[in-house]
């Protein structure tokens, strides 16, 4: 993945993340399934569309997928390993 | 629902919206909201814009550029007068966030309004007396576009040293630097990654992954440096 400037990050999308998981969830980790980089939620890269497309901030593989049906109904794709800090 | 109570012009293209916005559950610096515009055909259209004002004060405030062909920002930045009130949602986000108790040093770097951010996080630490060590880089295009110049230049004062290089336009008497971030620039802004700078660096997607990415060559952990993008789909 080339670091066009088509993408902005994680923080761009807080709110809409934030609708699904009910909690702030860019301090949360994610562990690349591709490279194992180990970075928040709000340093991936985030491409808007109809949804929200999340991507390693290392290597661009895929992290997330958000699909939006209307307000209230998302469908939601996840890779890799998401780690979730309650204390934070 | 948030109310204006303000309007301040900034520069020719930028202002400060301040808002009323009853049961704010208030926000940390660095924090945004999502603002939303419905037209009255229905149509809908949503941007997230960083907040200004530091924790604990009182009215809420927005610093909006206006991007020409943009959806929602010509209707903040131009046609919103005191009274007027739209749906907001927030505070967003926790990544891009800095509380005094966070510590320091702190090095904050800004291309254009990506200092909106970093200023809340400016006003927060006077706020609350902190004597963390604080240094500020500003990249605009030319004087005309900087945010917060009067406030900015009582900052060294405070314990913050504010340096900008413009870019692109400048005139004669211009000291400053001319010319994008480089190494060089950082390494003298200070500190260095032997002081362990808590860093945060705001702005254009470019401009942020060309510094983020100076900052690990000169061998910042990656782990101490916090960005936020802006989209090039924003307004």
């Amino acid at each position: 993945m080339g670091s066009s400037g088509l993408h902005t990050d994680g923080n761009g999308v807080a709110g809409t993340l934030e609708e699904i998981f009910t909690t702030e969830i860019t301090v949360a980790e994610r562990i690349c399934q591709s490279c194992g980089t180990r970075a928040a939620i709000g340093a991936h890269r985030a491409y808007q569309g109809a949804g929200v497309v999340l991507r390693c901030p290392h290597c661009g593989d895929l992290g997330a997928r958000v699909g939006m049906q209307g307000d209230h109904h998302h469908v939601l794709e996840l890779r890799g390993t998401w780690v979730l800090n309650r204390s934070s | 629902m948030g109310t204006v109570t303000e309007v301040r012009e900034e520069t020719p293209r930028a202002r400060t919206i301040v808002l009323d916005v009853p049961e704010w559950p208030d926000h940390l610096a660095g924090q945004h909201v999502d603002v939303r515009l419905t037209a009255a055909d229905g149509y809908q259209a949503q941007r997230s814009y960083s907040i200004a004002s530091p924790p604990g004060e009182a009215g809420l405030a927005l610093t909006v550029e206006r991007i020409d062909d943009g959806e929602v920002s010509p209707y903040l930045a131009d046609e919103l007068r005191v009274g007027d009130s739209f749906e907001l949602r927030g505070p967003i986000g926790g990544y891009f966030t800095w509380q005094v108790h966070d510590g320091g040093p702190l090095l904050l770097v800004a291309g254009g309004s990506g200092l909106v951010p970093l200023m809340a996080m400016v006003r927060h630490r006077r706020r609350e007396a902190s004597e963390v060590d604080t240094r500020l880089l500003l990249s605009v295009g030319s004087w005309n576009d900087a945010l917060y110049q009067a406030e900015l230049a009582e900052t060294p004062r405070q314990g913050v040293a504010c340096r900008y290089t413009l870019t692109r336009h400048w005139d004669a008497h211009w000291a400053g630097w001319t010319r994008r971030v480089d190494a060089e620039m950082l390494g003298a802004v200070g500190p260095g990654p032997e002081d362990r700078p808590l860093i945060f660096v705001c702005g254009p997607t470019p401009f942020v992954e060309h510094v983020a990415d100076l900052f690990v060559a000169l061998g910042h952990e990656a782990g101490r440096v916090r960005t936020e993008r802006f989209g090039p789909t924003g307004g």
